[in-house]
């Protein structure tokens, strides 16, 4: 976090929307990208991430660290998507909502888009929780100890459960493979 | 040592012991079953990342929350909102405490008046019960009063802080 984003936290938590605009500018991709990954679903990804991003600036007084900030907004959004994920209806389908995810197809050649297909498809297997860890680690790039922050769990059923999730996402996508 | 395989992904992050990342290295100069899973676990690992890279957030959904944040104007008043609905309830709990206390304590005075004047004759303790109770209603009229008063002017000021026109963004 720069000094910038520092000084853009200090001035939402006065009540600068402004400042507060910036910062959803700089984190809606991250947290668009987690909550995607636990949700599974585009448009409960996005009312995910804007029910977060309402609940942190309302309750930004209360934050007593600025360097906190990138930690804080995730724990936000991840227990929004573990709840969303309980409330809602069971077996959405991860291909009604995949075709309409926003992606950046300049930076997206034909494998990828392969890969990306596969993965969604393998993550869709996992559990919730297997898809949180993996979501925290590989796109926000967290380390242990925050993630153990992050979800109230600790250090060591972090790095048990990361490990499963990737066993299982390696075993799925190789089943992948082998029917392609 | 057996095969390290719990400990491979802790590896691949960096977050082993120092003691537990030499066992595992040491391990793997050995084992080509573990160096395979270890290769596998990080094609695992770039994949998801590459993956996840380009998905990005709707175009309009910094729109969308900015809509909403405008309405709910500045956090610190919502803040101020919470702590005025905590104070109220405050309030109203010690008003009300007061008021059962006060006609507990009138009710008391008057029972134990015509405890100890019952040996004084009935004429002397109707006329002392009456001037004691009047009393007693004469104070708890007061301390109601008072702590009416004070409840609203409390009221009044957790009011106007929470609707401090200089915390407000909008005009």
């Amino acid at each position: 976090m720069n000094d910038e984003q520092r000084a853009w936290i200090r001035a939402a938590r006065f009540g600068d929307p402004e400042a507060f605009a910036r910062l959803v500018e700089s984190y809606k991709d991250h947290l668009f990208r987690t909550a995607y990954a636990i949700v599974r679903d585009r448009g409960e990804a996005e009312d995910v991430v804007q029910e977060a991003f309402v609940k942190a600036y309302l309750t930004l007084p209360g934050l007593k660290d600025e360097r906190a900030f990138s930690a804080w907004i995730t724990t936000i959004t991840t227990r929004l998507a573990l709840d969303w994920i309980r409330r809602r209806r069971p077996n959405v389908r991860l291909e009604d909502s995949d075709a309409a995810v926003q992606t950046d197809h300049r930076a997206m050649p034909a494998m990828k888009a392969e890969l990306r297909i596969d993965l969604a498809d393998a993550l869709a297997k996992l559990s919730p929780e297997h898809r949180t860890v993996i979501a925290l680690r590989e796109i926000q790039g967290f380390d242990y100890q925050e993630m153990a922050d992050i979800l109230g769990i600790p250090i060591g059923t972090v790095r048990s459960r990361l490990h499963h999730a990737r066993l299982q996402l390696r075993r799925l996508l190789s089943s992948h493979e082998e029917r392609g | 040592m057996e095969h390290p395989e719990a400990e491979l992904s802790a590896y691949l992050d960096g977050a082993l012991s120092e003691e537990e990342r030499t066992a595992v290295e040491r391990h793997l100069k050995g084992c080509e079953r573990c160096g395979q899973r270890l290769a596998e676990l990080a094609s695992v690992s770039a994949w998801t990342n590459e993956a996840f890279s380009s998905i990005m957030a709707p175009p309009d959904l910094e729109l969308r929350v900015m809509e909403r944040i405008r309405a709910l104007g500045s956090p610190r008043q919502g803040m101020r909102l919470a702590w005025l609905t905590i104070g109220s309830a405050v309030v109203m709990m010690l008003a009300a405490l007061g008021g059962v206390f006060t006609a507990a304590l009138s009710v008391l005075w008057a029972v134990g008046k015509v405890l100890a004047r019952l040996a004084g004759g009935l004429h002397m303790t109707l006329l002392r019960m009456w001037w004691g109770q009047g009393w007693g209603i004469l104070m708890t009229v007061l301390l109601g009063i008072l702590i009416t008063s004070l409840s609203l002017a409390l009221m009044r000021w957790l009011m106007k802080q929470a609707w401090d026109p200089r915390l407000s963004t909008h005009p």
